[in-house]
C-alpha cells in the first residue's frame, strides 16, 4: 500500500460497470426504491462506476438481442425509444471452406432467434444509462476500479485506480490516490474477465465445477452499398479461416440494408502457438462471399473483446458476503445460442431484487449471495444455461465431433451421456510451436488490414503519461522460454498489437504498446506462463460507439 | 456575535480573479453577516472596487514581505488576521497549494479542500467537494474548533447566482508591522512552458525517421541530413517510444500534425496512425526496405533502399553541393 489514502465515499450500493448487467441491476433497483420496496433505499443512494469515459465506448458484441429481460425491465421499451436496428428476418448457418460455402440445415434451431432483435449494443447501453439516470441512479463514468476493499472476510467496497502517476509509477505533481468506496452491497457486473472479480475468484478461491474458458470476439461494422443483404439477415459460419481443431466461427449481421456488423469468435483454447486471431478475422474477409459482401463499402469500426464459454459448470458455486457477481462477469452466457445479453440482463435485475432485501430488512446482508443464487437457480435464466451446460464441451475435440456432440445435445436437452463434461482453462492447452510461422497476410487496406489500421479504427487512446497498464512479471521468462517454447504468442494473439518483438543490436526484448490495449484481456488468458497482468488503466481505452 | 468570515482575495495583475467572486459567494452563504475580504500585498484600486459590493469588510493589508507573494508571507499574514479577528471560517481560492495547507498546519487544523458548494442546515453547513480530478463528488462536514479553513474550486459558479451583500464594504487599511521581511521562499516570473514544437509545425522541410532506421545512430544520421536540407528532423511512435527523440517530435495521430513542402520518410512503415499527421504534405518522398509499406501508397517518390546505404550516400552529395 502506498503512504497516501484516498478519500472514504460510502454509499449503500455500488455497482462496477455500466454495461447491460450493471445497468439493469441498477434501473430495477431504482424501480424497486421508487415504488417503496427496497425499504430506505432512495434511486440516488445507487452508483454505478465504469472505467469507459461514457456509457457504450468499451462495450462489443455482435449483437442478436433475445428481448426477454427487456420486456420485464422496460415493458414499454419500444415506446421508450429502444434503439433496435432490425428484427431478425433471415437465418443461416454456414460451413464455408476457403472458397466455398454450405448450408447447414435446420441448425437455426440452435439458436431460438425467433423474435430477436439486431442491436447494436453500445448503443442499447447509452439507452439503458439514460433510464438508469432518469430513474435517478448515478452513473459514474471514467472511475475504473483497482481492488476489492475486503475486510473480515466480505467485500466492503472498491479503491478505485490512483490517478497521476509517472510513467515509472511514482506519484507525479498532480497525483492523487485512489478513492475508497463503501458500499454495504457491491455488485460486480464488471463484464468477461473482469479484475476485481477475477480478484474476488483469486481471493476466496471461487470455483465452479469447471475452470472458466473463454473465447475471443473480433468484430468491424461497415457501411457497404446497399442492397447486398436484406436488413436484418443473420449469418452464422463454420469452418475457414480456423482450423476444424478449433472452436469458433464468423458471423455477418446486416443491421440495416447498407450496414453489417461482421466477426470471428475463436475459443481462447486453441492449441496452434503460432495461430494469430487478427489474421484469420483478415482471411476470412477474403472469402469469395464475405468479400463480395464488403467490396466497395468502408470500415467504420474494429474491435475485440472475450466472453465467457464455459457455460454452467463454469459459474462459481460460493458467493462471498457483500458483493454479487452478475453478467459475463460471473460467466452467464448461453453458448448453445450464442447469447448474454438478455442472461446479463436478468442476473443484474436478479441481484437488484436481492438486494433490496437487504434494505428493506428482508434479508441479514450476509444471507445475500445465498439468496441470490436461490433467485437464479428459479429462474428462467438457470433453465437456459441448464439446457446448454455440456454444450461447449462438445467442441473440445474440434468442429466435427463438436457438432456431432451438439446435434445430441439437442435430442437429449443437454445432458449428453454424462452429467458434466470437463473443461480445462486456455493457457494450459497452448502446445509448444512446432508448427512454423503461418504464412504472412499482406493487406490491401481496402477489405483487409494490419493491425495498426485496424487498431486505429477502435479509435483506442491512452494518454500519455501514465504507467503501463500491462504488467510482465517476470520479463526474463519472455526471452529465456517463451521465445524457444511457444515463439512469444502475445505478438500474435493480442488483437491490437500490444506486444511486439524487437531484436535490436540491445538484444530481444518485449516491447508493449499499452497505448494500443482494447481492454479485452485475451493476454492474460492466453499467456501460457500467466505472466502478464491486464491492470485496469488510469484513463483511456477504445471508443466503440455502436459496436 | 455572529460568525465572522475571512475571506483572502486572490488577484492578478490589475485584476481580481474570478475565483475570488465564487469564493465570495460561498463565505455568503456560510450564514455570517460579517464577510471580510483581506488584499495581500500592493493591490491597485480596480480589485478594492469589484470586491466592494462582494463583501461586508475589506481589509488592504501590506507589510514586509507581503510583496514577495509567497504562500509563506500570506501564511505569516493570515496568521496574524485570524488571531486578531478570531474568524469561524477562512475561505480561501483554490488557486494553489501553498497557502491553505500552511495556515492549517499552522492552526493544526484541517482543510476542507477544493469546494464547489455549500448547503446549509440546522446542524451547520455541510460542503460538496470534488474528489478523484472531478469524477465524484463528496460531502463533508467539519468537525472540531473553529476556524475551520475551506478551499474553492475554481468556476465553483457560486458567483452567478450570488448577489451581493446590501451597500458597499467598508475598507480598512492594515499595516502588519511585526510580519518577517525575509522568507524561506519567493515567487519568481511565472514559467511559460515550452510552445510544443512549433517549429516542427511551421517547417517547409521534415525529415521524419520511423522504426526502420533502427537505432539511436541512425537518428543522428538523419538529423545530419535534416541540418544540411535545412529541415526539422522528426519521428514516428515508435522512434519516440525508444527515446531516440523526444515526445514532442512526435508526428501522428497522439502527437503533432504537419504540412510541409516536402516530407522525407526514412524508414516509416505508414502505419495510419502516422499518416494522419502528415498526409497533407505538398511533396512526399518514402525510402523504405519493404516494397508493401503502407507509405508508399501516399509517396509522390518511393525508393526501395536499405537507408543504411542510401543514407550515407545522400549526406555525402548534399554535402559536397555546398549548404542549403
Amino acid at each position: 500500500m502506498t503512504a497516501a489514502t484516498g478519500e472514504r465515499l460510502e454509499t449503500p450500493v455500488l455497482i462496477v460497470g455500466a454495461g447491460p448487467a450493471g445497468l439493469a441491476c441498477a434501473l430495477r433497483l431504482a424501480q424497486l426504491a421508487a415504488a417503496g420496496t427496497a425499504g430506505t433505499l432512495s434511486p440516488d443512494d445507487i452508483h454505478v462506476i465504469d472505467k469507459a469515459y461514457a456509457p457504450g465506448m468499451h462495450t462489443l458484441s455482435g449483437a442478436v438481442l433475445d428481448p426477454v429481460a427487456l420486456a420485464e425491465l422496460v415493458p414499454d421499451y419500444a415506446e421508450q425509444g429502444f434503439p433496435f436496428e432490425a428484427p431478425v428476418s433471415e437465418e443461416r448457418l454456414l460451413f464455408v471452406t476457403k472458397r466455398r460455402t454450405w448450408r447447414i440445415p435446420f441448425a437455426e434451431r440452435l439458436f431460438g432467434n425467433d423474435g430477436c432483435h439486431l442491436v447494436a449494443l453500445g448503443k442499447v447501453v447509452q439507452w439503458l444509462a439514460a433510464q438508469a439516470e432518469a430513474a435517478g441512479v448515478n452513473v459514474l463514468m471514467g472511475v475504473g476500479g483497482a481492488e476489492l476493499l475486503i475486510e473480515d472476510g466480505r467485500v466492503a467496497g472498491v479503491r478505485t485506480v490512483d490517478r497521476g502517476r509517472n510513467p515509472d509509477g511514482t506519484p507525479g505533481t498532480q497525483f492523487e490516490p485512489g478513492a475508497e468506496l463503501h458500499g454495504r452491497v457491491t455488485v460486480l457486473a464488471e463484464g468477461a474477465y473482469g479484475s476485481l472479480t477475477q480478484q474476488l475468484r483469486e481471493d476466496f478461491h471461487l470455483a465452479g465445477d469447471n475452470p472458466q474458458v473463454y473465447a475471443l470476439g473480433l468484430k468491424e461494422l461497415w457501411d457497404v452499398p446497399a442492397g447486398r443483404l436484406r436488413a436484418g439477415t443473420v449469418w452464422h459460419s463454420l469452418g475457414y479461416p480456423l482450423d476444424p481443431s478449433m472452436y469458433g466461427g464468423g458471423w455477418m449481421y446486416a443491421l440495416r440494408e447498407d450496414r453489417v456488423s461482421l466477426g470471428l469468435v475463436v475459443g481462447l483454447h486453441y492449441p496452434d502457438a503460432a495461430f494469430d486471431p487478427h489474421a484469420a478475422l483478415q482471411r476470412y474477409k477474403r472469402h469469395p462471399r464475405v468479400s463480395a459482401l464488403l467490396e466497395g463499402g468502408r470500415l467504420l469500426r474494429y474491435g475485440a473483446k472475450v466472453l465467457p464459454a464455459g457455460g454452467l459448470w463454469a459459474i462459481p458455486k460460493a458467493g462471498v458476503p457483500g458483493v454479487l457477481a452478475v453478467g459475463d462477469a460471473a460467466g452467464y452466457v448461453d453458448m448453445q445460442r450464442m447469447k448474454g445479453i438478455h442472461l446479463a440482463m436478468k442476473t443484474g435485475m436478479l441481484a437488484a431484487d436481492a438486494a433490496a432485501g437487504v434494505f428493506s430488512g428482508a434479508v441479514d446482508v450476509d444471507e445475500l449471495p445465498s439468496d441470490f443464487a436461490a433467485r437464479v437457480r428459479t429462474s428462467w435464466a438457470w433453465s437456459e444455461m441448464w439446457k446448454a451446460r455440456n454444450y461447449h464441451q462438445g467442441f473440445s475435440a474440434g468442429l466435427y465431433r463438436g457438432l456431432a456432440h451438439a446435434a445430441l445435445q439437442l435430442v437429449t436437452r443437454g445432458r449428453g451421456v454424462r452429467g458434466r463434461y470437463p473443461d480445462h482453462p486456455g493457457h494450459e492447452r497452448l502446445m509448444p510451436n512446432r508448427t512454423g510461422t503461418p504464412q504472412a497476410l499482406v493487406p490491401d487496406e481496402q477489405v483487409t488490414f494490419s493491425r495498426e489500421t485496424s487498431v486505429f479504427h477502435s479509435g483506442t487512446r491512452h494518454e500519455e503519461g501514465q504507467p503501463a497498464h500491462l504488467l510482465i512479471a517476470e520479463p526474463g521468462i519472455c526471452h529465456d522460454r517463451c521465445t524457444q517454447e511457444f515463439g512469444n504468442p502475445c505478438t500474435r494473439f493480442c488483437p491490437a498489437g500490444v506486444y511486439e518483438w524487437q531484436e535490436d543490436p540491445s538484444g530481444a526484448h518485449a516491447k508493449i504498446n499499452a497505448a494500443n490495449c482494447l481492454h479485452c484481456k485475451t493476454c492474460e488468458i492466453m499467456d501460457p506462463y500467466r505472466n502478464i497482468r491486464w491492470t485496469v488503466p488510469e484513463n483511456g481505452g477504445p471508443r466503440y460507439e455502436a459496436m | 456575535m455572529s460568525a465572522t468570515t475571512l475571506l483572502i482575495a486572490e488577484w492578478r495583475g490589475s485584476e481580481l480573479h474570478p475565483v475570488t467572486r465564487d469564493a465570495a459567494a460561498l463565505a455568503r452563504r456560510l450564514g455570517g453577516e460579517r464577510v471580510v475580504a483581506v488584499v495581500l500585498g500592493p493591490a491597485p484600486a480596480a480589485v478594492t472596487a469589484a470586491l466592494a459590493p462582494l463583501v461586508s469588510e475589506i481589509r488592504l493589508v501590506d507589510g514586509p514581505g507581503l510583496s514577495l507573494g509567497s504562500g509563506e508571507a500570506a501564511c505569516h499574514a493570515c496568521d496574524e488576521l485570524i488571531r486578531r479577528l478570531r474568524p469561524d471560517w477562512v475561505v480561501i481560492p483554490g488557486t494553489g497549494y501553498d497557502l491553505a495547507p500552511r495556515v492549517a498546519a499552522r492552526w493544526r487544523r484541517s482543510v476542507i479542500a477544493n469546494c464547489a458548494a455549500v448547503e446549509t442546515g440546522v446542524d451547520g453547513p455541510t460542503f460538496i467537494r470534488s474528489v478523484y480530478q472531478g469524477r465524484l463528488l463528496a460531502r463533508v462536514r467539519p468537525v472540531g474548533e473553529p476556524p475551520h479553513l475551506v478551499t474553492v474550486e475554481p468556476g465553483a459558479g457560486g458567483a452567478a447566482d450570488g448577489e451581493g451583500l446590501a451597500g458597499q464594504a467598508v475598507i480598512e487599511q492594515l499595516h502588519l508591522a511585526s510580519l518577517p521581511a525575509e522568507t524561506a521562499t519567493s515567487l519568481e516570473e511565472p514559467v511559460t512552458p515550452h510552445a510544443r514544437s512549433s517549429s516542427l509545425r511551421d517547417a517547409g522541410v521534415v525529415v521524419a525517421v520511423g522504426r526502420g532506421i533502427r537505432s539511436q545512430e541512425g537518428v543522428e544520421l538523419a538529423g545530419r541530413l535534416a541540418q544540411l536540407l535545412g529541415a526539422e528532423l522528426a519521428g514516428s511512435r515508435p522512434v519516440c517510444d525508444e527515446g531516440w527523440l523526444p515526445a514532442d517530435r512526435q508526428i501522428g495521430s497522439s502527437g503533432v500534425t504537419v504540412a510541409p513542402h516536402l516530407y522525407l520518410a526514412l524508414g516509416v512503415s505508414g502505419a495510419i496512425q502516422h499518416t494522419m499527421g502528415m498526409h497533407q504534405s505538398r511533396r512526399i518522398v518514402a525510402i523504405n526496405r519493404d516494397p508493401n509499406a503502407p507509405i508508399f501508397r501516399i509517396a509522390d517518390i518511393a525508393v526501395i533502399a536499405d537507408l543504411g546505404e542510401i543514407l550515407p550516400e545522400l549526406i555525402r552529395s548534399l554535402e559536397q553541393a555546398g549548404p542549403a
